[in-house]
């Protein structure tokens, strides 16, 4: 700040032109300037000091003023001066500063590190993903509801809930254990699953007609000793899995029956294990949808499964008043599929019945009655009251979805059509005792098999009154099937715990092998089946056993394309080998052969 | 060592009660892990989690404590490596063939079962 007035600085200018007068007005100036200012002037230049020069002390302002307007106002003017000037500093007071510091806590902090992987990345975005695939599901599920106030879907949107929040975080270790526990097992059964991959007899090269079986797994449970096993199947979609079902053919003492799910890569346990009431007599996988699983049971009612859902309780079961057989169901089929919201059982029973149900709306079974009842015809009574005869067996035409074969006690065969209830297309009298099963040729389904417990295995053509092919095996024969792989072999199992198989185009008359297939001497064989897929044959046994057995390559024999070079494939490989073979059996009108086998018991 | 069941009751992180399919489920998981201890040539079984820390075994502590450290260590890096090369992928089981027995590990969610199996017993 400077209180300088220009009249100030023009007298201060004016006293440097002249010298003399300079010295007295400094004289002068100097005792007031130098009682107002202090020691800092003191080393000032002559120069300096007629700068009027002004020292701001605040206390005192009017002083310094009043001064240079009385020296002003007396000396005579004088010349300015341009060039002469001078500079002068001075230091103004500094306010005195001060540190004041404070301290706070710090914010809190937390390390953290984690190293990042590129899956991890994904699993973020897969989860993400979900997340909003649920909420788009719940989005379109409010605007159906808002569609349609049916109270049935709250509560499915209800179950739904729960269902979600049951996925908590927490799981148990289901899985893990599982494979574990198949791992141990693969340890224990390491040779036996090389032998089934790999093994191949060579000794089969040397002999020309003959096979033999090796045996694999036996499938067994703890539970299931008492029983025998009724029934097997083979699971379509997934060939290392199958259904047995165990009762018992002795109707005396009724039991609780079981039916387990095994897997050939586990085979010290059963996947699912389901417990019913009564005995299984028959048990059918569904061909698609190979989770539902229909058994019919021994006191006339039929429950269906669904492995996905429970497998303690049936997903439907039909009543025991009026839904249901009035006897043992002795074989269950899944029919093909006409539509998809509709599934159709069929079902033949010791009642004379074959009934079919349908599963509509995945909620209600309802039963619709095509009763087949058999008249047998034959006994005239004066009661004219048709005898029915009782139903053992029915398969159905493997193209074909409304035309079966139906087996029954008095040893008929009776060819159906689910469009005719009360006519059968033909009738056959097959046997002499009842019929144990009917099995259709896979590639040829004009021709099918049947064998009873009259000892006989008897192969037949449609049309036709006599059997192409009859077969003596030396003991109550239990089941007959026909392999996937080729049209001309078929095996058969006997009560005297023996598998036969048989490939027509190799022999004709005998089988290629007759083989013991349980241990203990007095094990009967109820069942026999092939695997869709791999080259082994389940039997099931009358001691609650299911053994499994690999047939060397003499039974496998599969027709070889011929060499010059045409494409054909497989199955019409395997048709042609069959109608030739056929061609050669069959002579018109003349009787056919009647062959007998080797009934000595080895 | 505790039931699973009751391990899982007293985790602090579910306070909730266990609902009947998880009851069932974890009684189904005890069953299998009786019957691999029943198996041929079976020396132990233990349940780890995923902290690596021993929930269940049937072998002694010092024992237990050593292979659910060391195991599970290996679970994880062998499971990264599969998911490195290609994270779609997973890591189904491993199996450790050693002279004298086999290890072998199955990872889950949450857990890691070990068995240590005699395989030409």
């Amino acid at each position: 700040m400077q209180c300088s007035d220009p009249i100030e600085i023009k007298s201060a200018l004016a006293q440097i032109g002249t010298t003399g007068s300079e010295e007295k007005v400094e004289e002068e100036e100097e005792p007031e300037v130098d009682g107002e200012g202090g020691a800092e002037e003191a080393p000032a230049e002559k120069h300096d000091e007629p700068l009027a020069e002004v020292i701001e002390k605040p206390p005192e302002p009017v002083a310094p003023v009043a001064v240079p307007v009385a020296i002003s106002s007396n000396p005579p003017k004088k010349l300015t001066n341009q060039f002469n000037f001078c500079e002068r500093g001075s230091l103004t007071l500094n306010n005195p500063s001060r540190e004041v510091s404070t301290q706070t806590n710090p914010p809190s902090r937390i390390t953290f590190s984690a190293s990042i992987t590129q899956w991890a990345i994904y699993d973020a975005y897969m989860e993400d993903h979900e997340q909003q695939e649920m909420k788009e599901k719940e989005k379109k599920e409010k605007e159906k509801e808002k569609a349609t106030l049916a109270p049935q879907k709250k509560e499915q949107e209800a179950k739904k809930q729960e269902g979600v929040q049951e996925k908590s975080k927490f799981t148990s270790p289901e899985k893990a254990a599982k494979i574990l526990e198949r791992m141990s097992n693969q340890n224990t059964y390491d040779e036996i699953i090389q032998d089934f991959k790999y093994w191949e007899d060579p000794s089969d090269e040397f002999k020309e007609e003959e096979g033999t079986l090796l045996p694999l797994w036996k499938f067994s449970c703890d539970k299931a000793q008492n029983y025998s096993v009724t029934s097997i199947c083979w699971n379509e979609n997934c060939p290392d899995i199958f259904v047995a079902g165990y009762g018992s053919f002795d109707f005396k003492r009724r039991k609780a029956g079981l039916m387990c799910v095994y897997t050939m890569k586990n085979p010290s346990y059963p996947e699912h294990l389901v417990a019913v009431k009564s005995e299984v007599l028959a048990v059918d996988i569904h061909m698609t949808c190979t989770s539902l699983i229909v058994l019919g049971l021994s006191d006339g009612n039929i429950a269906v499964f669904d492995l996905t859902k429970s497998c303690e309780t049936p997903l439907h079961t039909s009543n025991s008043v009026n839904n249901k057989h009035s006897a043992a169901v002795w074989q269950v089929r899944w029919s093909k599929e006409l539509s998809q919201t509709e599934m159709t059982i069929y079902s033949i029973s010791a009642d004379g019945q074959v009934l079919s149900w349908t599963l509509m709306q995945n909620e209600m079974i309802k039963m619709k009655l095509i009763s087949l009842t058999f008249s047998t015809g034959m006994i005239h009574s004066d009661d004219s009251c048709p005898l029915t005869g009782c139903g053992t067996a029915l398969t159905f035409h493997p193209t074909e979805n409304n035309i079966f074969l139906v087996g029954t006690e008095e040893g008929r065969i009776y060819k159906c059509s689910t469009a005719y209830t009360s006519i059968f297309l033909s009738e056959s009298e097959a046997h002499y005792m009842p019929v144990q099963q009917v099995d259709f040729n896979r590639f040829n389904p004009a021709v099918y098999a049947s064998c009873s417990g009259d000892w006989r295995v008897k192969i037949w053509e449609d049309n036709r009154k006599e059997p192409l092919f009859e077969f003596d095996l030396g003991s109550p024969v239990e089941d007959v099937a026909w392999a996937p792989y080729s049209s001309t072999v078929l095996a058969a199992a006997t009560a005297d715990g023996r598998v036969h198989v048989f490939d027509l185009n190799v022999n004709k008359y005998r089988p290629l092998c007759q083989q013991v297939v349980t241990q203990k001497k007095k094990c009967k064989l109820t069942k026999v089946s092939f695997n869709p897929k791999h080259s082994m044959l389940i039997v099931g046994d009358s001691f609650g056993g299911v053994s499994s057995v690999k047939m060397s390559p003499n039974l496998r024999k599969k027709q070889k394309p011929p060499k010059k070079g045409m494409i054909v494939d497989h199955e019409t490989l395997e048709k042609l080998k069959l109608d030739k073979l056929l061609s050669l059996v069959r002579e018109p009108n003349k009787p056919l052969m009647v062959l007998e086998t080797e009934s000595n018991a080895n | 060592m505790m039931n699973l069941k009751t391990w899982i009751l007293q985790m602090k992180i579910h306070p909730k009660i266990l609902t009947s399919k998880e009851k069932q489920k974890a009684a189904e998981v005890e069953e299998t892990l009786k019957r691999i201890q029943s198996h041929k040539g079976v020396f132990g079984t233990i349940v780890v989690n995923s902290e690596g820390i021993p929930i269940k075994s049937t072998m002694d502590n010092t024992s237990t404590v050593q292979y659910a450290g060391l195991v599970s260590q290996l679970a994880d890096k062998a499971r990264s490596v599969v998911r490195d090369l290609d994270p779609t992928n997973d890591l189904t089981f491993l199996r450790v063939r050693t002279k004298k027995h086999e290890i072998m590990l199955a990872p889950d969610k949450d857990y890691i079962l070990i068995v240590i199996q005699n395989p030409s017993d």
